[in-house]
């Protein structure tokens, strides 16, 4: 490419400062040859700018459209946000911490034998759960290992989905 | 552009109608996009439909930093360009289906007027001529404002290389339409 055609480039783009620009105009008025090149590189320029986008078919919008369903809902992330997970673990934790907490200060007074600090604060501990009937433990622990069951398969059945 | 940011917060949470928006403004820019690169219309419009599919479903990782049709267009000219390295399309085949061979009925009648819409079919055969690289440079730059940086975002060249390609590539079209039309050219003035 010669320096005559980079120029003329340049200057179609709007890459040319003013001295430059001065030089171009000046050069078309004295010299045809490099007036016909530039005349030829214009209307290149203004035909590749007016070009038409292609057209695809008619029903391209309602193709892609009907190919959604089956990837969005399962692709677009696990049916359980993060965000949820993290506040939900949090709030059980706090909860413990919190029943925890109150069953020492309820649980019944150690007594004077009872002179080892931690034994004391697990045996307050089983105290306290001794206290909730048997029937709302069972329920408790059954709905706590379903949900981590189903929040493992919503996780496995994302990856799986995402790899394939 | 407002309207365009509503319709991807309201894609991103499911809406339906809103992605429709978004494909019906962008499917000819991306179609042509993988045109230009495919050379097929029937393997650039699967390829189109899967872009507006990967789209869809990376919604979510759409940060907003750049436009959201540079972001758009970097899956079709990524997805595109791999469809083109793995099939090896032939990149003549576009221009032989669109009119047949051209320049030989150009040559036949030798008196004929070229009008701009022909000058455009030209023009559009030449580029189909380029490789799939060099076709999605020029198809970017003219369709997408004329922003070499973006173009640079979306192939991942650099914009020195992308302006040294873009005058080389002007240079070999120029040349192709002016042996192909002669002086006809210049008459469109």
């Amino acid at each position: 490419m010669s320096e005559r055609e980079d120029l003329i480039w340049k200057y179609l783009d709007g890459q040319l400062d003013a001295d430059d620009r001065k030089r171009v105009e000046d050069t078309l008025e004295t010299d045809p040859s490099f007036r016909e090149l530039y005349m030829q590189s214009e209307v290149l320029h203004q035909n590749l700018g007016a070009l038409e986008t292609e057209i695809p078919s008619m029903r391209f919008a309602q193709n892609v459209m009907d190919s959604l369903p089956a990837v969005r809902e399962l692709a677009t992330g696990p049916l359980v946000s993060v965000k949820w997970l993290r506040s939900f673990f949090g709030g059980t934790i706090a909860l413990l911490l919190a029943f925890f907490s109150s069953g020492v200060a309820i649980a019944p007074a150690a007594t004077a034998q009872e002179n080892h600090r931690i034994d004391r604060m697990i045996d307050r501990f089983y105290a306290l759960f001794e206290l909730i009937p048997a029937n709302i433990m069972i329920m408790a622990g059954i709905i706590m290992i379903s949900l981590l069951v189903l929040l493992s398969l919503d996780r496995w059945l994302q990856k799986r989905f995402l790899r394939s | 552009m407002e309207e365009e940011s509503r319709w991807i917060i309201a894609a991103r949470k499911g809406n339906r109608l809103a992605f429709r928006r978004l494909v019906e403004k962008y499917q000819n820019y991306v179609f042509t996009i993988a045109l230009r690169i495919l050379k097929r219309r029937e393997v650039a419009e699967e390829v189109a439909q899967d872009v507006f599919l990967k789209v869809y479903t990376t919604l979510d990782s759409f940060e907003g930093k750049s436009k959201f049709s540079t972001w758009l267009y970097t899956i079709a000219y990524r997805t595109a360009i791999d469809v083109a390295r793995k099939k090896q399309l032939p990149t003549q085949e576009l221009a032989d289906e669109r009119t047949g061979n051209w320049k030989d009925d150009f040559h036949e009648d030798g008196l004929q007027r070229v009008s701009r819409q022909d000058l455009q079919q030209y023009l559009k055969q030449a580029i189909d001529q380029l490789d799939p690289l060099d076709a999605s440079i020029i198809t970017l730059y003219y369709l997408h404002e004329k922003m070499v940086k973006e173009i640079a975002e979306i192939t991942g060249l650099t914009e020195t290389n992308i302006k040294t390609k873009l005058y080389r590539l002007r240079d070999r079209l120029r040349e192709t339409l002016t042996q192909q039309l002669g002086t006809e050219i210049e008459d469109m003035l």
